[in-house]
């Protein structure tokens, strides 16, 4: 599936934005664990994914997430999902993730989370 | 959603004959002739090698169908079966899919084809390109069938996770290719079935409980892709056929 590049943002000292792109899928949910795995590496406890252009999710790219979740959560911080669709909501769904997910409607509301626990 | 008014059946011609492989095999077709109109597919993948007992059978299969006003369509037919039907002068009473199995199947030179009654299938190799082209294509014929956007989501999602699981466990190589077959039941559901000549597994016997919580506390990165399919489906039966095929059947209903 055609994969866009990750882009990442640095928003403030504890805060990085991550866009994934259309797609998280086998063959980038590698490098999204390591873009994650870096910036919790460099100190930043918070992490938006604005899941705005994302189209299809795979179960690679539900790990990605999943899986680098808790580093986030013992530093202090979290993950945050944003912009995600109603079909990327319902893989989560699927997984009975919602209730262990921090998910925002939009980037703004994303941000105010990580500025009230920072 | 637009749906076929004829209903649609799936029955495997046993490759190895035993009493109770023909037993069963004339009994889900005389259930179906009972309770049924329209046609019946009979997939012929299981015939390696045709044997005059074969032709017996789906001689046999063929008269209770007459009797019922069934038509027959025999999917899967290797080139070998189908000669031995054109020898035996009985390919006409059949309509037949033929799976152009001396053909070298390496950059997706698909055997894509929308079969008579609104079957589908397809061989692909389990490239990435492949892969997202044979799901693309699936989906444009499943788009005849359903108009819910989540429900196409759900099948892109089951499709392309047992494809890459295929590879997984495969191996990617120009020899590894899927072969698969759709068969929409308007009136129940949908039945997908994947065949590969991997080493023999499972995934219905790795599907496991899954705790989110436990997920995320242990850093799981791995093993979603079995509990979404599952719970996406209403069923799931694997086969080992003949020693040498992986059969994996999934059907999901209409939504």
């Amino acid at each position: 599936m055609g994969t866009d590049e990750i882009k990442k943002e640095t928003i403030n000292d504890h805060t990085v934005l991550i866009n994934p792109g259309k797609v998280i899928d086998n063959n980038n949910a590698h490098e999204m664990i390591d873009i994650i795995s870096e910036a919790q590496g460099n100190g930043y406890n918070y992490i938006i994914l604005d899941m705005s252009d994302m189209e299809f999710i795979s179960s690679a790219g539900v790990g990605s997430i999943l899986g680098t979740i808790e580093t986030s959560r013992e530093a202090g911080g979290d993950i945050i999902i944003c912009n995600a669709s109603e079909n990327i909501i319902h893989i989560f769904d699927v997984l009975d993730l919602t209730d262990y997910l921090t998910v925002e409607k939009d980037r703004e509301r994303a941000l105010a989370v990580c500025l009230a626990g920072k | 959603m637009q749906i076929s008014p004829e209903k649609t059946k799936l029955i495997a011609i046993p490759g190895q004959l035993t009493d109770d492989s023909v037993k069963n095999f004339y009994s889900a077709i005389e259930d179906f002739c009972r309770d049924s109109k329209g046609r019946l597919s009979l997939d012929c993948s299981g015939l390696k090698n045709v044997t005059s007992n074969h032709v017996g059978i789906l001689w046999q299969a063929r008269n209770l169908c007459e009797k019922a006003g069934i038509e027959i369509l025999l999917v899967e037919v290797s080139r070998n079966l189908a000669r031995v039907l054109e020898v035996l002068d009985i390919s006409d009473l059949f309509s037949l899919d033929i799976v152009d199995d001396d053909e070298t199947i390496g950059e997706f030179t698909r055997t894509f084809q929308m079969s008579r009654d609104r079957n589908f299938e397809m061989t692909f190799t389990a490239s990435d390109k492949d892969i997202e082209e044979a799901m693309d294509r699936f989906l444009g014929f499943i788009e005849n069938f359903s108009d819910s956007d989540k429900y196409l989501f759900e099948i892109r999602t089951i499709f392309y996770e047992i494809a890459t699981n295929i590879r997984l466990h495969a191996g990617q190589s120009a020899d590894n290719k899927i072969k698969f077959m759709a068969v929409p039941d308007p009136d129940r559901a949908l039945v997908m079935r994947f065949i590969d000549s991997g080493p023999p597994f499972n995934p219905a016997s790795q599907i496991h409980q899954f705790n989110p919580d436990n997920a995320i506390k242990k850093k799981q990165k791995r093993g979603f892709g079995l509990i979404m399919i599952s719970r996406m489906t209403d069923g799931i039966t694997y086969e080992r056929k003949n020693g040498e095929l992986n059969v994996l059947t999934l059907e999901k209903k209409w939504k």
